[in-house]
């Protein structure tokens, strides 16, 4: 089969399930339900199929690269081009991509089956299909022009989906706060673009690569910097940076993310995990040879993204919030991740991308099987669970172990990191990191323990659930929520085993050498603290030995956010506020002025000549004689300057 | 000392008569000479009346007066051509026996008061006579249909004031304050 | 010479400035008018002088004359009393006493060149002026002179147009306004 194509299909599928699944409008018959699970499956799998395919090749092809280019837009030495990079970074995040969109697909068949009358259920599908396009789109960009566009459609896409129960004024005030908190980082990162498209055109490069190609950043990235000088170009750098905050939720950007939980649970695993979040590290990733050249802004990185990691995992043991605290979780966790980034890190920057994805995947999926049983959302209200769906304990067991790095896939990752951070010398970082840690532990446990363990402490009557008999493997949870969660949990356990010890074949922009275990005393000195603080937590919450007091102060403090969101409410408000008043104030005073300054300066102009009419012939004959007067001089003056201009 | 004054007075006047003796045949050159008529001077005598005539049609109360100084304007232009003619066409003229009449440096107002030396007028172009001779005949003609405008004024305002034809008067304007004072020009 | 040309021309010059002063401050039309003629008068002078006798000549015809007796025609015409144009007041002092002499002083003054040299051969200069004259207004530019000549005649008829109707009308008002005056009259 061509190349070209099977890329071009890539890109494209999700479209062609749109397109189908917008035939029938209203999926109210289940045949017609089935058919849009369908679409959408074959879309997901046979795009699984294709990156697996081109991920085989290109682990066999060292330096392989497939990239296919379409001129979108032709304005001389100006070209946009939309079209198709596939290499080993993009594959890996295509993969991680799909295994999530396929799980979260078939999660949402059973999760969304009561909207009313249907309508719900089609459009459901239909922005699902178009956000996997879009993010898709965004990985596989070639060019940056290109990357933004897909950008601002995967920001469109979180709005439409965040905001899907739109009637919910709660839901939509999310929807509009994400966007809008989004719209500042899309602001930055397009600010860049324009200065980079300024600095970095040269003749060459838009013949044999796109503008901004995101598959020569060395070449334009060193051209900029040797236009702009240090300064500037770290300007511009961080614009960049504050674009990948704001759509990653780092520290001062969270709140879009915190509020964002009002979408379905399912959105959140695909969106708010895997993928949405993820862009803003993977346009680092990819600007990464460009961001070298100003080291002053891979420190800044570094330090906000420790930043986040810290004070949100501290916010997250505050919160009584199922949702709360894994969007705190992932927000402190993305955090890490700019941190490796930023302090060089970059193989395991990747893969921590990719693995932590799978695994808040599944933790979502679970909080989604226990909100859809249960009904409600406060770990107040629940507890002793493990009676009832021990496996659900399993899972979230899993998925907390690899998240915090103790075991499993996480664990992998964490080494990476932490490993670099050792060798390179940055200790404080590794500290920090490791204090991260220990903070995910505290706040994944405590929700394990207040979940899965205690007495039940809420509403639902378990034992008259006729779906909940005891023995069955998948513990009456509907199997369409439970296989995904399964595979989710598979991949949680063994995928970063598998693909660990290899990782630096798949990723080799910047070759890093990677041993296991390199450092034993890291690693021993990691373990020994994160099982002082499992147990930590399993004494207070679990088996309830001690208690903590809780300082009011600094309860409340880790509660609200730190004011943060309400600093960008108040912001937001008064900023709204302001500019509607001068624009009214403009439309009254300077457009109507305008208007009425017109009409009475033609009144005012009138109503001077019409005095000259002051019925006196005497003065008209003036007139006459004034004006003809003028004419005739003019005449002359046009005479005499003819005559000494050319000599008579 | 005043006879000091007196002698040395004297002998400049005497300086200057041997000067004087020394010109023969030439233009005069005494500060006098100014006031001989050149074209300048018949110029000036047809801007005072055009001026006059001006001042008369914008001052006039009466129709009639407006008219006569109608005509006084027109009878200023007509001295001005006729002068033209004389001092710019005569083929004796002083002005055009210079080295040429057009010669911008030479035809300065300076040379304009230059006088008419003899009466021997030949004209070598005599269009300004011709002018003249159309305006006034386009004059007169004037003069009657304007007195005809003027007797179809009086047959229906019964006066010809011209405060009387004001019908077009604007209703911005501040109404007059001199309709008493007919006393005026 | 040049000392009497210079000396004639400042006394017509004078005569010209001061009667359109004089015209302009006058009250009456008629002063106005008659003051209109002398500086027609004075401006013939002016052509004398300028070596045009021919236009000067015609300037007294046409100007003084015809113009000046036509307007004196409308002021008399056009006037506010009853009783016609009172030019002169009875309790004025009467000017009839120095006016006649001074012009019988102006006519033997004018008398005396033709009394001293005889009424013969007198050299007009005017044979090559007039012939250049008549050049242009018959020779050369007649289609224009004759194109005036229509315009003036088509503005006669203009004013013709004008007045009668004017006069019809007055005519008439005036009739009617004659029978009661004689009823007046006749109580």
């Amino acid at each position: 089969m061509d190349i070209t194509q099977n890329l071009w299909m890539l890109l494209i599928l999700p479209l062609f399930a749109v397109l189908f699944i917008c035939i029938p409008s209203n999926c109210v018959s289940i045949p017609k339900r089935r058919i849009t699970l369908g679409l959408t499956l074959f879309a997901s799998g046979l795009s699984l199929i294709l990156t697996l395919f081109f991920g085989h090749r290109l682990l066999q092809m060292p330096g392989e690269i497939f990239e296919s280019n379409f001129l979108f837009l032709n304005a001389g030495t100006f070209k946009i081009h939309i079209g198709v990079l596939l290499d080993n970074i993009s594959a890996f995040m295509l993969l991680i991509l799909y295994i999530t969109a396929i799980c979260t697909q078939i999660f949402s068949y059973k999760y969304m089956w009561d909207e009313e009358r249907g309508e719900g259920f089609t459009r459901y599908f239909i922005l699902l299909n178009m956000f996997v396009f879009s993010m898709a789109g965004l990985i596989l960009s070639t060019n940056l022009i290109q990357f933004y566009l897909f950008w601002e459609l995967v920001g469109l896409f979180s709005y439409l989906l965040i905001g899907f129960h739109y009637k919910k004024p709660d839901a939509a005030q999310a929807a509009r706060k994400a966007f809008l908190v989004n719209r500042i980082g899309d602001f930055a990162l397009f600010a860049a673009v324009i200065g980079f498209s300024c600095y970095a055109m040269s003749d060459h490069n838009t013949v044999l690569y796109p503008l901004l190609s995101l598959n020569d950043v060395n070449s334009w990235g060193f051209l900029a910097y040797a236009q702009l000088g240090a300064f500037l170009y770290a300007g511009i750098c961080l614009l960049v940076s504050i674009g990948a905050f704001a759509k990653s939720a780092q520290i001062p950007f969270q709140v879009w993310l915190v509020d964002a939980m009002e979408a379905p649970t399912p959105i959140s695993a695909l969106i708010h995990c895997a993928t949405m979040v993820t862009a803003g590290v993977y346009l680092l990733i990819r600007l990464y040879p460009a961001l070298i050249l100003s080291p002053a802004i891979l420190k800044t990185i570094a330090i906000v993204g420790i930043t986040t990691a810290l004070v949100f995992g501290g916010v997250a043991i505050a919160q009584s919030d199922i949702k709360k605290i894994l969007a705190f979780s992932t927000s402190s966790q993305l955090g890490l991740m700019f941190t490796a980034l930023g302090c060089g890190a970059y193989t395991g920057c990747i893969f921590c991308l990719g693995m932590h994805g799978i695994a808040k995947a599944l933790l979502f999926l679970i909080a989604g099987i226990i909100i859809n049983k249960t009904l409600t959302k406060n770990i107040k209200f629940l507890g002793g669970l493990r009676e009832y769906m021990p496996t659900l304990a399993v899972g979230w067991l899993l998925g907390a172990l690899s998240i915090s790095g103790v075991f499993f896939s996480g664990f992998y990752t964490k080494e990476m990191i932490l490993t670099h951070l050792y060798d390179t010398g940055q200790y404080v970082f590794l500290g920090l990191s490791i204090l991260t840690g220990l903070l995910s532990i505290a706040y994944l446990f405590r929700s394990y323990f207040l979940i899965f363990e205690g007495h039940y402490k809420g509403t639902y009557d378990f034992s008259s659930d006729e779906n909940l008999p005891q023995g069955r493997f998948y513990d009456g949870i509907n199997l369409f929520m439970f296989v995904p969660a399964c595979v989710l949990a598979f991949f949680t356990a063994f995928l970063g085993g598998f693909m660990a010890p290899d990782f630096q074949r798949y990723i080799y922009i910047l070759r890093q050498k990677f041993y296991l275990i390199r450092h034993p005393e890291l690693e021993i000195s990691m373990f020994v603290l994160f099982g002082l603080m499992i147990y930590l937590m399993w004494q207070v919450y679990g088996s309830k030995k001690f208690k903590i007091k809780r300082i009011r102060t600094i309860y409340r403090l880790f509660v609200l956010q730190f004011f943060i969101n309400r600093a960008f409410e108040t912001c937001y408000r008064s900023l709204i506020k302001g500019f509607s008043k001068v624009i009214k104030t403009l439309d009254k005073y300077v457009v109507e002025g305008f208007g009425i300054l017109l009409a009475q300066s033609v009144r005012f102009g009138s109503y001077l000549v019409s005095r000259l009419q002051n019925g006196s012939i005497n003065s008209y004959a003036l007139y006459s004689f004034i004006f003809v007067t003028a004419v005739l001089l003019c005449a002359v003056i046009v005479y005499f300057k003819g005559i000494s201009q050319y000599g008579g | 000392m005043f006879e000091l004054l007196l002698n040395t007075a004297q002998n400049q006047t005497q300086e200057v008569i041997q000067d004087l003796n020394t010109v023969q045949n030439t233009e005069l050159t005494s500060i006098w000479s100014i006031l001989e008529p050149g074209l300048c001077h018949y110029l000036i005598l047809g801007l005072i009346i055009f001026i006059i005539g001006l001042i008369i049609v914008i001052l006039g109360k009466n129709l009639i007066k407006i008219l006569i100084g109608f005509e006084f304007m027109l009878n200023s232009v007509c001295i001005n051509f006729v002068a033209a003619n004389t001092f710019l066409t005569n083929e004796n003229s002083p002005l055009r026996l210079m080295n040429s009449a057009t010669d911008p440096v030479q035809n300065t107002i300076a040379n304009s008061f230059a006088p008419v030396q003899n009466l021997n007028f030949t004209f070598s172009a005599p269009e300004g006579q011709a002018a003249a001779l159309i305006i006034t005949a386009i004059g007169a003609i004037n003069a009657a249909a304007v007195l005809g405008l003027i007797c179809a004024v009086f047959f229906k305002f019964k006066n010809i004031k011209t405060s009387s034809l004001n019908s077009l008067k604007s209703a911005d304007c501040p109404s007059d304050r001199d309709l008493e004072n007919e006393s005026g020009l | 010479m040049n000392t009497i040309n210079a000396v004639i021309f400042y006394i017509l010059g004078a005569i010209c400035v001061f009667s359109a002063v004089f015209c302009l401050f006058q009250k009456e039309t008629f002063n106005s008018v008659i003051s209109a003629m002398v500086l027609f008068f004075g401006i013939s002078g002016i052509y004398f002088l300028l070596g045009v006798p021919y236009l000067g000549a015609v300037q007294i015809l046409l100007w003084g004359v015809g113009i000046g007796i036509l307007m004196l025609f409308s002021v008399m015409m056009i006037n506010k009393k009853d009783e016609g144009t009172s030019v002169l007041r009875a309790e004025k002092p009467d000017l009839k006493a120095i006016a006649a002499p001074v012009a019988g002083v102006l006519f033997a003054i004018i008398l005396i060149p033709f009394i001293l040299y005889g009424f013969k051969d007198l050299e007009t200069p005017t044979e090559h002026t007039i012939e250049g004259f008549a050049s242009i207004l018959y020779k050369n530019n007649a289609f224009s002179f004759e194109l005036a000549g229509i315009l003036l005649f088509v503005s006669i008829i203009g004013i013709c147009t004008v007045i009668i109707k004017k006069r019809n009308k007055a005519k008439n008002s005036v009739a009617l306004k004659m029978p009661e005056n004689k009823e007046k009259g006749a109580n």
